[in-house]
């Protein structure tokens, strides 16, 4: 039986054969001693990822123009006074 | 006393704060009914580091992961996941820090072992310790820059002035700026808001003036 340090580590041994450089977090509940704990919920994490309970995820459209496209809106309040 | 290259990384990741901010305003119809729009944000980062981003939402609680973001091919693939069960301000400011690692890291930051960041970053160290981890550097710049994407210093200003005229709390701002109360009590204070104004205005013009030239 593989402990979960060493589940997680074959999971990314994997992702960095297919060109995984960095990983990085924003934790909660954090306190010195929680790194166990941390370690298990990212395996959950990772799991719940390979049985696709996962989806494609956006706040809203994003507006990108040419600068001569598109007046700011600071401009625009600032042109109204 | 921190050491000099985390104040020099402190000073370009608000420089490079700075930059985004102005594409922001310069490049999209910034703000959103929602307040500051993540969606355009991450296009500005997107375009101004070259990098494909691509986010996903995993199902269910984590008692401990809010996000995390996986980089691959040298960098120029990002993958962020954000876990479903926090509210609307903490899944906007955790996909905004994520996308900070990518506006602000060099390859010196990069660590592909979980296990090692996720020790450090339990171990309790402090930006301003003498031999802090370069891993627990990338993770507070990555917030302190996101907290200058998502409640910017112009915000920042209005609402000192509202909560010293009106009867307006912290958290009302918070909720109308859609931005969690740690950041915004953090924001608010003296010595963040002093310290981001000193800075400010210590930095050049963007350069750049547009983004043209890549769109």
């Amino acid at each position: 039986m593989k402990t979960v340090n060493e589940q997680i580590a074959a999971i990314f041994a994997d992702k960095r054969d297919r060109g995984l450089v960095d990983v990085k977090f924003l934790h909660k509940n954090l306190d010195e001693g929680s790194y166990p704990q941390v370690m298990h919920d990212f395996l959950d994490l990772q799991q719940r990822i390979k049985d696709g309970k996962v989806a494609e995820f956006s706040f809203g459209v994003s507006t990108l123009k040419k600068s001569s496209e598109v007046l700011s809106k600071r401009e625009l309040v600032t042109a109204a006074g | 006393m921190p050491s000099k290259s985390t104040v020099e990384k402190l000073v370009t990741a608000l420089a490079l704060a700075k930059a985004v901010n102005h594409y922001y305003w310069m490049h999209t119809e910034g703000d959103g009914p929602n307040g500051v729009e993540v969606e355009n944000i991450q296009r500005i980062i997107s375009l101004y580091c070259g990098v494909s981003i691509q986010k996903f939402q995993v199902e269910g609680e984590s008692a401990h992961h809010r996000s995390w973001i996986e980089r691959f091919d040298g960098g120029k693939r990002c993958v962020i996941y954000v876990t479903e069960d926090q509210p609307d301000d903490w899944k906007r400011f955790a996909v905004v820090k994520e996308l900070c690692h990518i506006l602000i890291d060099g390859e010196e930051d990069y660590q592909p072992d979980p296990a090692i960041t996720a020790d450090k970053v339990c171990r309790g160290e402090s930006l301003l310790d003498d031999d802090v981890s370069v891993e627990k550097v990338s993770e507070d710049l990555s917030e302190l820059t996101a907290l200058e994407l998502i409640y910017p210093i112009e915000d920042r200003r209005d609402d000192r002035a509202l909560l010293a005229s009106a009867g307006v709390s912290v958290e009302e701002i918070a909720s109308r700026r859609n931005v969690p109360e740690r950041y915004v009590y953090r924001g608010l204070s003296d010595a963040s808001y002093n310290a981001c104004i000193a800075v400010w205005r210590m930095l050049a013009p963007v350069n750049p003036d547009t983004l043209d030239h890549l769109l």
